[in-house]
């Protein structure tokens, strides 16, 4: 790394971590919000034809743009090898892998209490089909690519030339 | 389990350093193979480095590391010239 600056260094700092902190909320949170509106909500919001699929849409398309600015801009340094980063820049990325982990098991915990429960509670039952079943395996593949670059973004500080 | 005591925090002098040498956070950070934000982070007292890294700043600087980095504050320039702390 000595000597070179690579793309995501030059534009690295440019979104201020009151911006990255909600993307960084948003790549983990909002594909399951649009599983809940896509798929266990759409029944109830169909008084236009098509309008819960169509919310769950444009809420899954707003998560992928923030997993990819984040990815961008702030968090390459999450998948960057050892020889790309510096000391402090291996430390955050180790010390994200292990929160990562932690808010992994955290996620998938409280998503199998919600197939447990929200279906009853909301009146509103999945029927769980290769399709459904893999719309929830995705999530879970994105949502553990997405914890350690989104962990970064929300702990890096700003840094004020 | 056990709670991990919190780091201690280790101040240093490298801004007013690279300051009088009038050497740039990107040369700093190029000489010591790290990353230029390193510097900033570094400066602002918000990452303590490793031995290996304090020992490369006190070598570049050729300095005695405990003139860069010490567990307590460092006084101000003008007590430690001087022994003033303001001017009345």
């Amino acid at each position: 790394m000595v000597g070179r600056r690579t793309r995501f260094e030059r534009v690295d700092g440019e979104i201020p971590r009151r911006i990255r902190r909600p993307m960084a909320i948003l790549a983990i949170a909002g594909y399951p919000l649009a599983l809940i509106v896509g798929l266990v909500l759409a029944p109830k919001l169909d008084v236009i034809p098509g309008l819960g699929a169509v919310l769950g849409l444009a809420i899954l398309a707003v998560t992928m743009f923030a997993m990819y600015q984040l990815y961008r801009f702030r968090s390459q340094m999450a998948q960057a090898p050892d020889d790309r980063l510096d000391e402090r820049q291996r430390q955050i990325r180790d010390r994200a892998y292990v929160d990562s982990y932690r808010w992994f098991v955290l996620i998938t915990l409280l998503t199998l209490v919600a197939l447990s429960l929200g279906p009853t509670l909301l009146d509103a039952p999945i029927t769980l089909t290769f399709e459904v079943a893999n719309w929830f395996i995705v999530g879970i593949v994105l949502i553990s690519i997405a914890l350690p670059s989104a962990v970064v973004a929300w702990r890096e500080p700003d840094l004020e030339d | 389990m056990p709670t991990p005591k919190p780091e201690p925090a280790i101040h240093n002098r490298l801004a007013v350093l690279r300051a009088e040498r009038g050497i740039s956070r990107q040369d700093l950070a190029t000489v010591l193979g790290v990353n230029y934000q390193t510097i900033g982070y570094l400066e602002r007292g918000d990452y303590s480095p490793s031995l290996a890294l304090a020992f490369s700043i006190a070598r570049f600087f050729d300095l005695p590391i405990e003139a860069i980095f010490s567990p307590a504050p460092f006084a101000p320039m003008s007590t430690t010239l001087y022994g003033t702390t303001t001017q009345d």
